[in-house]
């Protein structure tokens, strides 16, 4: 399956400031099936680009619209320490508002297709940062999103699981799934991601 | 529904946790039972007041009752006027109570009347005072009632008719024949709780709540070094949701440690109004979390924890001793004091000790919370070194 017309993602010159602006102004559009890479230095404002799509903060200036349910994953993952990983997953779904029965379903389905379930009932600051990860993604796999946001998704990942985590990416990718993904590593991109956004450039690359 | 959830893995994280929460009143008792010899033999002694009489009976005998005020021990300064210039001179701080006698009080006293003694202070601690001084005055009341029961009963040997007695009993001021007069309970005068048990528990309610407080800010310093918050955020939780489940959280601390510090002073002697301490201790701790919060949610993610358990802790520490936590409140600045969370924790015992029938127990030295002071010097400065870096 191919990009669609249907606009997922539509940012108009956002722009968010501490006391400087942190990067230019940024326009894109991102339709169904659609991947953006961003990339760039330290500091330059990538995480907060993505807190900006995701709702968790407020542009400055310019305006962006989002459609469809969002999944998340974030480099610092805000799971609580004290809970297992399937405790953290029923946590998350019953904050997506889904009660008692459904919550416990979902976040089990979400284990298995991340590869969590070998590991759920282990409490999540004994999991090493890839198993954290893993939870991540689970998360973000709670209902089935349109858009998904990854902040150096990868960076935790052994091989094989980064291989695994691609495929399925490539696989939701398919049937509709857009994709921001930051990363160091350009490979990453691969296969996911059309277009690459550096920061602090304000213009969209297409490879 | 989601108000509900937050809790829930808020209350079992706490459960988990309750364990490390013990462990901060632990110093408090170990203090406690090594200073106990020491506080049982310190007796202490109440404050000198300067005092004000408003007296409307103009009886002969009443008169007599004002000079007896006068010369109470405790009563370091005396003043007699009318009810207006005595407002007047509370106002100005230039009396610390003042006493009223209503009009007639001696006349109603006799007949078994109840009557009221108005008693003005300029603060609670001062009114505690006054309030023995009222407590004196009612013994010597009784007495004039007694030997008014005493003359009572002389006057029917001696006068052989009704008429002479009524007559030889209004000359004497005390319009009591043919009363069937009970004599007893019939002032009364509101218990005043010591200043050591007033002391204590405000101790015990600001400690118990402000341990809850501390604990609430650190976890939600937790909750955003660690990105829950901005999870939150995702998900369109608001704020003032967040917060009230923290508020409930820390009511959750607050009360049952504040039953289990009233346990160990039922132990040495106190009996004390259980609901209403729980109920103070939760509406202090909720007011102290609304001060810590700031710390909790705003700097960089990985101080805040810490920063949260430091700057709580040293203006927890800050607060009893500025607020009333320690005795001698009464010398306190009343502009600092009057809007201290430890000070209102100091009234609210006072209402939680309203009813109860509290034993007499020596004052106990200032020095049983001594060592916290450099520990609060040392959170401080901890504190402010980080906000510098």
């Amino acid at each position: 399956m191919t990009a669609t017309d249907q606009k997922i993602l539509c940012a108009s010159g956002i722009v968010k400031k501490r006391k400087n602006p942190l990067f230019n102004p940024v326009t894109f559009s991102l339709h169904e099936g659609e991947g953006l890479g961003i990339q760039g230095p330290n500091g330059s404002g990538k995480t907060t680009l993505l807190d900006l799509f995701a709702g968790i903060l407020s542009p400055d200036e310019g305006s962006f619209s989002r459609s469809g349910n969002l999944g998340y994953v974030m480099q610092t993952d805000g799971f609580q320490e004290q809970l297992s990983c399937i405790d953290n997953l029923i946590f998350e779904a019953s904050m997506l508002g889904f009660s008692g029965k459904e919550a416990k379903s979902r976040a089990k389905r979400a284990s298995e297709l991340c590869g969590v379930e070998s590991f759920s009932t282990k409490k999540l600051s004994l999991c090493s940062a890839g198993m954290r990860t893993r939870v991540g993604f689970a998360a973000a796999f709670l209902q089935k999103p349109a858009l998904l946001l990854l902040d150096e998704a990868f960076g935790a990942l052994d091989k094989q699981t980064r291989l695994a985590f691609h495929e399925l990416l490539q696989y939701e990718k398919r049937k509709g799934l857009a994709i921001v993904f930051i990363s160091h590593d350009p490979n990453d991109f691969e296969g996911l991601c059309e277009r690459v956004l550096t920061l602090p450039e304000s213009e969209v690359n297409t490879r | 529904m989601k108000f509900f959830s937050l809790f829930q893995i808020d209350l079992r994280i706490l459960l988990r946790s309750f364990p490390l929460i013990l462990t901060f009143p632990l110093f408090f008792i170990l203090a406690s039972f090594f200073m106990l010899p020491v506080g049982l033999t310190d007796k202490g002694t109440l404050p000198k007041v300067s005092l004000t009489m408003v007296n409307h009976d103009d009886a002969e005998l009443t008169e007599i009752l004002v000079n007896l005020v006068e010369e109470l021990d405790m009563i370091d300064g005396f003043t007699e006027t009318d009810l207006e210039s005595a407002q007047k001179l509370l106002a100005n701080g230039e009396t610390d109570v003042v006493i009223e006698f209503p009009p007639k009080m001696l006349q109603n006293l006799i007949r078994g009347n109840e009557i009221t003694v108005n008693v003005f202070a300029k603060d609670q601690t001062i009114g505690a005072i006054a309030k023995t001084v009222t407590e004196r005055l009612a013994d010597t009341m009784n007495h004039v009632q007694a030997s008014s029961t005493a003359y009572y009963h002389l006057s029917k040997e001696l006068f052989s008719t009704d008429k002479e007695r009524e007559e030889a009993a209004t000359a004497f001021d005390m319009s009591i024949v043919n009363e069937s007069i009970s004599r007893k309970h019939n002032i009364r005068v509101v218990r005043a709780a010591s200043q050591y048990e007033i002391q204590l528990t405000a101790l015990i309610v600001f400690l118990a709540a402000a341990i809850a407080a501390v604990f609430t800010a650190m976890r939600t310093a937790k909750e955003f070094s660690g990105g829950l918050i901005r999870r939150f955020r995702m998900h369109k939780i608001p704020f003032v949701l967040f917060w009230s489940e923290k508020m409930l959280l820390t009511v959750c601390v607050a009360i049952p440690l504040c039953l289990i510090l009233a346990g160990i002073a039922a132990f040495f002697g106190f009996h004390i109004h259980l609901l209403r301490l729980a109920a103070s201790s939760g509406f202090i701790s909720l007011l102290l979390f609304s001060v810590f919060l700031p710390f909790s949610v705003s700097g960089k993610d990985n101080n805040r924890p810490i920063r949260s358990m430091f700057g709580a802790g040293a203006i927890c520490i800050l607060l009893l001793f500025l607020g009333g936590g320690f005795y001698p409140t009464y010398l306190m600045e009343f502009s600092i004091r009057d809007i201290n969370p430890a000070w209102l924790s100091h009234l609210l015992a006072e209402w939680t000790l309203s009813d109860a029938q509290v034993g007499q127990i020596g004052i106990a030295p200032l020095s049983l919370f001594a060592p916290v002071l450099p520990a609060a010097l040392c959170a401080g400065y901890a504190f402010f070194k980080q906000r510098s870096a």
